[in-house]
């Protein structure tokens, strides 16, 4: 592997000053062979999983993995929720059961999964999403001594994020886990509280 | 189907990671974590792309299709320019990258495609 790391990492420097002498090849195909939809959704998939693997390497902790995930989720959560309102017009929700619709359409959105809402809470204030698949755990399977890590946690801190931008604070966490062995992933969500009058964090 | 905005913004989580990193480390602007990590996504992505197809004739086939089908399906269009000086150099010239154009600070994807050359060699 460091072999050809480093012939990658020539390629370009060479290619730079020879780049007066090189000759245009002609490119005659347009278009692609191949599935589009399919080679992105890989793509991030794939991608994903190099992240997670990366970041199994930098931290000793898988808990510590978790909790980055999630982070990462957060900050990509409060910049998703814009592009949902966008794409959706939709307006504020009246109770929580609209959130959970709403939730529901941003993964049909975005990830192309329908997860069905199930097991609300007496109060109204806790349900879960069951998905019969994931495509980020698409091509995963973990190994004995990760199986505390939580893999699709970004999922957590996207929810997160995107309701705190429309002033809810809700915590969510996943109670089944496709690939520890469970029929379906599960994932909980709480409803706290209302954010009133918000402040950005760091400016009080 | 992965939403296009949703990959955008993990890159961006990616980049911004690998860099705080570097900078803990204090190895900055270290990228070599960003370029493994595409590394090891366009080793795999290309390996199930192209199990069904006919081996490659030769570097220069590889590199057509790198900057045909591959790339378009990527980036929406196919790369503006492809050169080489026959002896294994390849310069890949895109005008208007598709990472690039929203901000100025995806540099991952150029690595990958010279990587997954070589993984099809």
């Amino acid at each position: 592997m460091s072999g050809s790391n480093l012939a990658l990492k020539l390629v370009p420097r060479i290619g730079e000053q020879n780049a007066k002498h090189t000759i245009d090849v002609k490119m005659s195909r347009q278009g692609t062979r191949l599935d589009s939809k399919k080679v992105n959704s890989e793509l991030f998939t794939l991608t994903y999983g190099a992240l997670v693997s990366q970041l199994l390497k930098d931290y000793e902790n898988v808990d510590d993995v978790n909790k980055q995930l999630e982070r990462m989720g957060y900050n990509i959560g409060i910049r998703l929720i814009e592009d949902f309102l966008a794409r959706t017009s939709s307006g504020r929700c009246y109770d929580f059961r609209d959130t959970a619709d709403k939730i529901q359409m941003g993964f049909r959105l975005f990830l192309g999964v329908t997860p069905s809402i199930t097991n609300w809470s007496p109060a109204g204030d806790e349900f879960s999403l069951q998905f019969e698949t994931n495509p980020l755990t698409e091509f995963v399977e973990l190994p004995d001594h990760c199986l505390n890590l939580k893999y699709a946690n970004v999922l957590t801190g996207v929810i997160r994020g995107a309701c705190e931008m429309v002033q809810m604070d809700v915590t969510s966490w996943f109670v089944q886990d496709q690939l520890k062995g469970d029929n379906v992933t599960e994932l909980r969500i709480k409803f706290i509280k209302r954010l009133e009058d918000a402040i950005p964090a760091g400016e009080d | 189907m992965a939403d296009e905005v949703l990959f955008e913004f993990l890159h961006s989580e990616l980049v911004s990671y690998v860099l705080t990193n570097s900078e803990k480390d204090k190895t900055h602007g270290d990228l070599s974590t960003l370029e493994y990590i595409g590394f090891s996504t366009g080793y795999r992505i290309i390996e199930r792309l192209t199990k069904e197809w006919p081996r490659f004739k030769d570097e220069l086939d590889t590199m057509k299709f790198i900057c045909t089908d591959f790339w378009s399906s990527i980036n929406k269009k196919q790369i503006d320019n492809l050169r080489t000086n026959h002896q294994g150099v390849y310069v890949l010239q895109d005008n208007a990258f598709r990472f690039l154009t929203r901000l100025s600070a995806g540099r991952q994807y150029l690595e990958m495609a010279p990587k997954v050359v070589i993984d099809n060699c």
